[in-house]
């Protein structure tokens, strides 16, 4: 009788365990998951906005970024639409990432692509970078992953993970320089396809950045220089 | 108490009346403004890209004037059928929830904006041109209710001042009027200096709310005497509730506003919450809709022209949408040199003609229209008219052009360029309103003509000295050469005004001094849509030329000074084309019928 009284209990608590732990899935497993699934993404559309202090992209011109939108072809191409504001002027500048380097154009005052050097303070390409981007991210730089729970997020069923890392190692997954010093990464993750959805990383310093990504899979179009 | 003291104690109260019914008509006047400084630093706030969205961001000023001028058309007859405490209370209401949706554009109206374009449109619309779409909803209800309140006003002066003393009340409210939107530009430009731009609307609201609740208690006589009725129960419920949120919600943000930091943070999320602002908005709504429901009136009065309008109302949106509107597409394909209008703009103009055309046959047959038509056979009658609105668009062209030229060739500071620019603007608007004064004086010497026209000349002049500024110009200079087109633009005023009132019966005098200023008002938004459209045309061909004369290697250094070039350039061009429309101006002021002398100036702006 006690040993079929331990078996019961023994197998109810392993039942009780899976629920609570959401099915069986960690943190690092969704982690594992949503990297490769994101290495597996073909196309992809995203935005990124920042807050707080400013992202200079030359600061002789008193050139500073804004926010982007953009999309992404495997294996190489990114094209972004930035906005950008020297002075009380802001402006819509093109910048394309290719297998053959970066170009941009930001009419009237340059019509089209031509050749272009990026700071590495802002720099969305590197999110699909293969070496620094979300894959690598996820499964290398984030450290105490946490699942905070499950979320609607815009009519998509996610996971909402947290965790904390190195904000100078962060730059493949927000495409900017993020401050020095420890960093909190909020990522939703898209609980059918584990792709993400949106992920928040606020910086030492209080500033945040937001990206999010949609339309996967759709077809985008993407300028030639 | 003796009867002696009786009619002085209605005299006091009545100028008391008047002193509260000024304050709401000096704001809504300020707000028609108050954006020309401050509407770069709105753009930058909101991340507008001048390439794609400078000749929307215009409609935050078109938008306005539009709606005021509808609404000054509309309201006073409103204000015949209702009764004026109410009509008055109601445009207090809208112009509360007009400051509300502007002060909190980039937050729930924002996501309203955006799920409807969603709903429309699908895909993913900019936040940043959600929440300017949803500043200039927030503009235009605004308007509708701040032009009501100089019709309604001056109505007023006729309910509470015996007819023999009723010209230096309604001096008096034009006189507020004028300065409102007068100072609009400075006081814009100081404001930034020390507080973010949303909290000048912010402060229209608890002072808004406090005159609407005194003007209904002390307007209760005049109430009772047209048998006007006063709200139900649950109309006072509605209207107190959704008064008490949104002040509390506008003094929060002042008084975070003036003790930034934690608060602000508090502040984000307190706009952000969306079923907060979703009950606002309807109660706001509400609240004006009980206060429109009232005693059916037992007089057959003038009915409201609807029909007329919706229909010049409708002609003047195509306008302005027809004449400002550019190429649409990716930063690439937006300004194409080719077309100088984009392919909805002939549709659309013929669209507002042909509403035009309906407008002036329906009143040719309404028993109580909008305008007479009659008046406009009176020679004088139509020339004033056309001459006030190419004053509108001269005006316009000064306070579009001027903060364009100091954000981007004076200083790259957003705050300190909008103080500039609301300086230079005074330096046009203040000249202007004082001008009003000699040209009264002129014309009771002179006759209309000499004042007209030498006030053209004076302004013509003043713009064309100002179509050589250059990036070395001091400002000291600027504001010569505008105060200079300001008096003439000023002298103009009360001959105009004058010649109107004196061309048409007694009974038409207070429709006939409306249309006067409707006229201004719709030349200023044709100068705003026809103005920005120039304006960025013309700087994408000069610039395309020039950056193809520097090759490709250009450095930034290069471009950016090609862009000071070029608008220096587009703003001279924008200045000679004012000093010719008053040029053109003149032969019309020269046409005019020569006035008697010794007859009495007109109102005044």
């Amino acid at each position: 009788m006690r040993r079929v009284m331990l078996a019961v209990g023994v197998i109810s608590a392993l039942i009780l365990l899976a629920a609570c732990g959401g099915g069986g899935v960690t943190p690092e497993q969704l982690l594992a998951d949503s990297a490769q699934a994101m290495k597996d993404v073909q196309t992809v559309q995203w935005a990124i906005e920042h807050e707080g202090e400013p992202i200079v992209l030359d600061p002789t011109q008193g050139l500073t970024a804004l926010s982007a939108t953009g999309s992404y072809q495997a294996p190489s191409s990114v094209y972004a639409m930035v906005k950008v504001q020297a002075g009380s002027i802001v402006a819509q500048a093109e910048v394309l990432w290719t297998a053959d380097g970066a170009f941009f154009k930001l009419p009237p005052l340059r019509p089209n692509f031509g050749p272009i050097e990026l700071p590495g303070t802002f720099n969305p390409a590197d999110i699909f970078n293969e070496e620094v981007g979300i894959p690598h991210v996820l499964t290398e730089v984030l450290t105490s992953p946490t699942l905070a729970g499950e979320e609607d997020l815009e009519g998509t069923a996610t996971y909402h993970l947290t965790a904390q890392a190195a904000g100078e190692d962060l730059s493949g997954l927000v495409g900017g320089a993020v401050a020095e010093g420890t960093a909190t990464v909020d990522l939703w993750i898209n609980k059918d396809s584990k792709e993400l959805v949106r992920v928040i990383v606020t910086e030492a310093d209080g500033s945040t950045w937001t990206v999010d990504f949609f339309s996967y899979g759709e077809p985008v179009e993407i300028p030639t220089p | 108490m003796t009867t002696r003291s009786e009619p002085q104690r209605a005299a006091r109260q009545a100028w008391v009346i008047l002193a509260l019914v000024c304050l709401p008509v000096f704001i809504g006047a300020l707000d028609l403004t108050i954006v020309s400084a401050v509407l770069p630093n709105v753009i930058v706030d909101l991340e507008i890209p001048f390439q794609t969205g400078a000749d929307e961001a215009a409609w935050v000023v078109s938008g306005y004037l539009l709606a005021y001028t509808v609404s000054v058309a509309l309201m006073g007859r409103v204000s015949d059928l209702i009764g004026r405490r109410r009509t008055y209370f109601i445009a207090l209401l809208i112009f509360v929830l007009g400051s509300w949706l502007v002060a909190g554009a980039t937050h729930a109206p924002a996501v309203w904006m955006s799920r409807l374009f969603r709903l429309i449109e699908g895909g993913r619309p900019d936040p940043s041109f959600m929440a300017l779409y949803a500043l200039i909803g927030g503009r235009v209800v605004q308007a509708l209710g701040a032009g009501a309140m100089v019709p309604v006003s001056m109505a007023l002066v006729g309910d509470l001042f015996p007819p023999g003393e009723r010209a230096i009340p309604l001096g008096l409210v034009a006189t507020v009027d004028t300065a409102g939107w007068v100072l609009g530009a400075l006081y814009g430009g100081a404001m930034v200096q020390i507080v973010e731009w949303p909290v000048m609307f912010w402060i229209n609201i608890p002072v808004t709310t406090l005159v609407a609740v005194i003007t209904w208690r002390q307007l209760a006589p005049t109430a009772e005497r047209h048998a006007e009725g006063g709200l139900s129960r649950p109309g006072w419920g509605v209207v107190i509730a959704g008064l008490v949120v949104v002040n509390a919600l506008a003094l929060f943000e002042i008084g975070s506003a003036a003790a930034p930091g934690a608060l602000a943070a508090f502040s984000s999320r307190l706009l952000s919450l969306r079923w907060l602002a979703l009950g606002l908005a309807l109660a706001l709504l509400a609240a004006v809709s009980f206060a429109a429901i009232g005693p059916k009136r037992t007089q057959r009065g003038p009915r409201l022209d609807v029909a007329g309008a919706a229909l010049i109302t409708l002609a003047l949106v195509g306008l302005n949408v027809g004449l400002g509107g550019t190429q649409e597409g990716s930063p690439g394909q937006a300004l194409q040199g080719g077309l100088a209008l984009p392919p909805y703009a002939i549709p659309v103009l013929i669209g507002a003609a042909a509403c035009l055309g309906g407008f002036v046959w329906v009143e040719r047959r309404s028993a109580s229209p909008l305008f007479s038509l009659e008046q406009f056979r009176d020679r004088n009658v139509s020339l004033a008219c056309a001459i006030n609105l190419l004053v509108g668009f001269c005006l316009m062209v000064g306070l579009v052009s001027v903060p364009l030229f100091i954000n981007t060739v004076v200083t790259n500071v957003v705050e300190e360029a909008a103080l500039i620019s609301g300086l230079l603007l005074g330096a046009l608007t203040i000249p202007m309103a004082l001008a009003s004064v000699p040209g009264g004086m002129l014309t009771r010497r002179s006759g209309y003509r000499v004042p007209t026209a030498l006030g053209l000349l004076i302004a013509g002049a003043g713009f064309f000295t100002a179509q050589g500024w250059t990036p070395e110009i001091t400002r000291t200079a600027m504001a010569l050469n505008l105060g200079l087109a300001g008096i003439g633009l000023g002298l103009t005023v009360a001959p105009i005004s004058t010649a109107v009132i004196n061309a048409v019966r007694s009974a038409e005098r207070g429709a006939a001094s409306a249309l006067v200023l409707i006229m201004r008002l719709v030349g200023m938004t044709i100068g705003t849509s026809l103005m920005t459209n120039y304006g960025l045309q013309r700087s994408t061909r000069l610039t395309e030329s020039l950056v193809a004369a520097l090759g490709e290697n250009a450095s930034f250094a290069e471009l950016a000074a090609v862009g000071t070039q070029v608008v220096t350039q587009v703003i001279n061009e924008m200045m000679l084309i004012a000093a010719l429309v008053c040029a053109a101006a003149v032969i019309l002021a020269i046409l005019l019928r020569p006035g008697d002398r010794g007859e009495q100036a007109g109102q005044g702006l």
